[in-house]
């Protein structure tokens, strides 16, 4: 018996998933070393995205780099904008009026929420869930439309400025945004109903692709996901940047290191973030929204690398001065660059489903991985 | 910890290893020596005190007379931070790889070394991360790069 | 009233008179008779299954909080006439490294054994084409036609994860096919006969009804029909997000089309199958038989559909499990049960 059984010949296989594939998310090729279904091995492919992000800044001056940080990722526009912005402040030692501050903080949290709906929505979708999709879409619209109240885009908003924004808040949009919230808390709780205490949602994300809190610091893991592994880490609140330290907010961080606990941060993030929304609201000074510079910005020699908490980990931006109108070095650090290198290590062992669901917990976004 | 006393820690165990302390960008930064790289960033990770455990953000730039890389660390325990950067020739760049340190390193390196042509000596596995397989137009993040659809912008004063 | 079985019964006879009248052997009738039954049956199909496609993506559109298709008339019923008619004509293309004869012969398959499980649906009273006395087994074997069918099509794609949804596919209507038989068994049990029409007559009143002496054994046979028609939660042999689309990633043109006409073919039959046994069939006041038999397996249609727009999607070897380690467990119960106390 046990001699047939050795006589039947198998063999693995390599499975190419993507670059056109429903689940990687953009434009990323994972090639799969299989066993039937499980995954052996992996190796991820990246840079179908790359757009020379990188070398196009040192051919443009500062101001006109703004609108191509809009592009890095686009899922989250407001915090490359709000992260570049603050790199040249603290490059050029530029003043940013309170106002303007808070402005800029209202804008990033509920950009911070329309991103995590994205993720959310994609991520039930990657489990074969259709409907939460449909219903995170439909919470994200009213964000695109506070948005394009203020700014006029939906998508790439070319908002900040260097010392400030560049339009102020429209009268209309504090009650919208106001009653967007009211809207919003309700809905994260249908969100839940549908997922978190789903048996077949339970059983597909806990105790899967465990990501341990030393693999995750080691490979560069930051935001939800590092969080995910119980370490109290934002920087937010480790290294307060514009006016954060003013408003009361929680970091929520899982247990257990799977997918749902990487889930369940998310989800309480999106609760946290519509709070720091309402204070900013709430206490919004008057004042002006841009420190006057002028028109064609020179910061000195130097360097500066600043880092903020963007929806998908830490992103930096470290840029290299000479002193002339257009940056001499600029590095884009994104949170889906390393966030995505754990991929390979994490979903060792896992189902080809599995996989699946590790990468969509992990919420990458590909064109900030190629930039 | 301040950055004084993390200068202190690491400018008292490497005297004379350290090119330069100063304090710009993400600092305290030091200037290492390319040979005992690999000794600071391990000491720098390890040491009790200091407990630098995220690299951040790695980085390669192309001076007119050196290549320089910039290590920015950051650590989760002791919420501090610092920058190590070494200085590397024109002329066949080569540093020790730092993924023996931190496994992190392992993308930035692919992507600095297809970039501006460092080579990384005992990285685990250096193929081309963002550029074409084919690519064979030398290194587009060097200053005298031109591609052949490369337009310079005029200059701004 | 609205019966339908004397209309055929008439038409049936006109034939005969006809054809003594011109000297025809009957046989000839018999003959003509069954491919007019096919030809109808066929209709009925592919009627049922344009309008269940609509529904579905109604039904999806407005648990979604959006119309689904508006444009094509009035709240667009034509849709799926038109996506039919876009499926058919088509280019059929054949991948290269395909194996020519395995790919064409698999949708056809899939089709057939679904055609055939039609026979024995009993639409209302006398209206089934064929009262076999071995009804259920009959169309519990003809289904389960549907897996070589399936198997052919992922392996004869020569893609990996066509390969991978055959397999699954495989596996899981296999394993599935087990409880659904034993489900099944406890109402044959009750109602002593293989046959539909029988069964449908044991359950004149809604008392008399086998969901309720046969409640688990619903539940069961609900789920499990569910996978073997895999749909989600149990679609993994086509899971979009990981197979891409699984056995039928290859197809296009007619042939996908009739892999998909063979799904909700199937869809409809299995809440038909369900209502037959567990809800009385054609069973009903006032109305006649055959909207009633229709009011109960469009609602059954509609709950399955609203499970697919509920649930995330179950993992392959989590679906093993369930169905190995608690559904066939728990129809073994259900059938000892039925049996001592029957």
């Amino acid at each position: 018996m046990n001699q047939e059984i050795s006589e039947i010949y198998t063999e693995e296989f390599f499975v190419n998933m993507g670059p056109q594939h429903p689940s990687t998310h953009g434009v990323l090729r994972l090639l799969l070393k299989m066993d039937g279904e499980v995954v052996l091995d992996m190796v991820p492919h990246v840079g179908y995205l790359h757009r020379s992000m990188e070398k196009i800044a040192e051919n443009r001056t500062y101001y006109q780099y703004i609108p191509y940080t809009d592009r890095i990722d686009y899922v989250s526009a407001m915090f490359c904008n709000q992260a570049f912005c603050m790199a040249m402040e603290k490059l050029a030692n530029v003043p940013v009026p309170e106002r303007a501050e808070y402005i800029r903080i209202i804008m990033v949290e509920l950009n911070r929420i329309a991103s995590h709906l994205i993720w959310l929505g994609t991520f039930s979708l990657d489990l074969g869930a259709i409907t939460p999709f449909l219903y995170c879409f439909r919470e994200r619209e009213k964000i695109l439309d506070l948005f394009e109240m203020v700014c006029g885009q939906r998508m790439t908003f070319n908002y900040m400025r260097v010392g400030g924004v560049s339009r102020d808040i429209t009268p209309e949009f504090i009650p919208m945004a106001k009653e967007f919230i009211k809207y919003f808390l309700p809905r994260v709780d249908e969100y839940e109903d549908i997922l978190t205490n789903n048996p077949i949602f339970l059983s597909r994300t806990k105790g899967v692709g465990l990501l341990d809190q030393k693999t995750a610091i080691e490979n560069g893991v930051t935001g939800p996901s590092l969080r995910g592994t119980g370490l109290k880490c934002d920087l937010r609140k480790d290294e307060p940047y514009s006016v954060y330290d003013k408003f009361n907010f929680d970091i929520p961080t899982g247990e257990t290191s799977d997918v749902w606990d990487r889930y369940m941060v998310r989800i309480q993030e999106m609760r946290e973030s519509a709070k720091i929304v309402l204070q900013a609201l709430e206490s919004l000074p008057e004042g002006p929204i841009k420190t006057k510079i002028s028109a064609v910005f020179k910061p000195p020699a130097g360097e500066v690398y600043l880092r903020i908490e963007a929806p998908r980990g830490e992103m930096g931006f470290y840029i290299v001065s000479d002193g002339s109108p257009k940056p001499y070095r600029l590095k884009i650090r994104t949170g889906s660059f390393s966030n995505l290198t754990v991929l390979p290590i994490i979903s060792r062992g896992w189902k080809i489903a599995d996989v699946v669901a590790i990468f969509g917990s992990l919420d990458v976004v590909l064109p900030e991985v190629d930039r | 910890m301040t950055s004084e006393e993390i200068k202190k820690i690491v400018t008292e165990k490497f005297p004379d290893k350290l090119k330069e302390a100063k304090i710009f960008g993400f600092e305290p930064t030091f200037i290492v020596e390319k040979d005992s790289l690999l000794d600071v960033c391990l000491f720098v990770k390890e040491s009790k005190e200091l407990a630098f455990d995220l690299l951040s953000c790695m980085s390669g730039a192309d001076y007119p007379d050196r290549f320089e890389m910039v290590y920015l660390l950051f650590s989760f325990s002791r919420k501090h931070k610092m920058s190590l950067k070494v200085q590397l020739p024109k002329d066949n760049p080569e540093v020790e790889s730092a993924t023996a340190v931190w496994k992190g390193a392992d993308w930035y390196e692919r992507e600095i070394a297809e970039l501006f042509g460092i080579k990384f000596k005992n990285h685990p596995d250096l193929r081309p991360l963002l550029l074409p397989e084919d690519w064979n137009e030398g290194y587009p993040l060097r200053k005298d790069w031109t591609g052949k659809d490369f337009l310079k912008m005029p200059d701004v004063k | 009233m609205l019966e339908l079985d004397q209309l055929f019964k008439n038409i049936y006879l006109w034939g005969e008179n006809l054809f003594t009248q011109w000297g025809i052997p009957l046989f000839w009738l018999e003959l003509l008779g069954m491919l007019i039954v096919a030809v109808i049956i066929l209709a009925f199909m592919s009627l049922s299954v344009l309008f269940l496609v609509w529904w579905e993506r109604k039904v999806s559109g407005h648990m979604q909080s959006r119309f689904g298709p508006m444009r094509t008339g009035w709240h667009g019923w034509l849709q799926t006439i038109i996506d039919a008619i876009k499926l058919i004509l088509k280019e059929d293309t054949t991948p290269g490294t395909a194996d020519k004869i395995g790919f064409l012969i698999a949708p056809i398959i899939v089709f057939v054994s679904a055609f055939m499980a039609y026979i024995c649906i009993p639409f209302g009273k006398g209206l089934i084409v064929k009262d076999l006395n071995i009804g259920i087994l009959y169309i519990l074997a003809i289904t389960t036609f549907t897996v070589i069918g399936l198997l052919t099509a992922g392996w004869c794609s020569n893609n990996k994860f066509s390969v991978l949804g055959g397999f699954r596919s495989a596996a899981q209507i296999i394993s599935y096919e087990v409880p659904l038989t034993l489900s099944i068994l406890g109402v044959v049990i009750l109602s002593q006969t293989l046959s539909m029409q029988s069964i449908v007559n044991s359950q004149k009143h809604i008392w008399e009804w086998y969901i309720f002496r046969q409640p688990i054994g619903f539940l069961i046979y609900l789920v499990a029909a569910i996978a073997e028609i895999n749909r989600v939660p149990f679609d993994i042999p086509e899971a979009e997000q990981e197979l891409v689309a699984g056995f039928n990633v290859e197809y296009s043109g007619i042939k996908f089309a009739m892999f998909f006409f063979a799904e909700f073919a199937n869809l409809f039959l299995v809440s038909a199958i369900a209502t037959t046994l567990f809800l009385g069939g054609w069973n009903g006041p006032l109305l006649p038989s055959w909207i009633w038999f229709f009011i109960k397996s469009f609602f059954l249609v509609f709950v399955i559909m609203w499970f697919k727009w509920t649930f995330p999607r179950l993992r392959v070897d989590q679906l093993m499990g369930f169905a190995w380690k608690f559904l066939l467990p728990l129809a073994f119960i259900n059938l000892i049960l039925t049996g001592l106390f029957a």
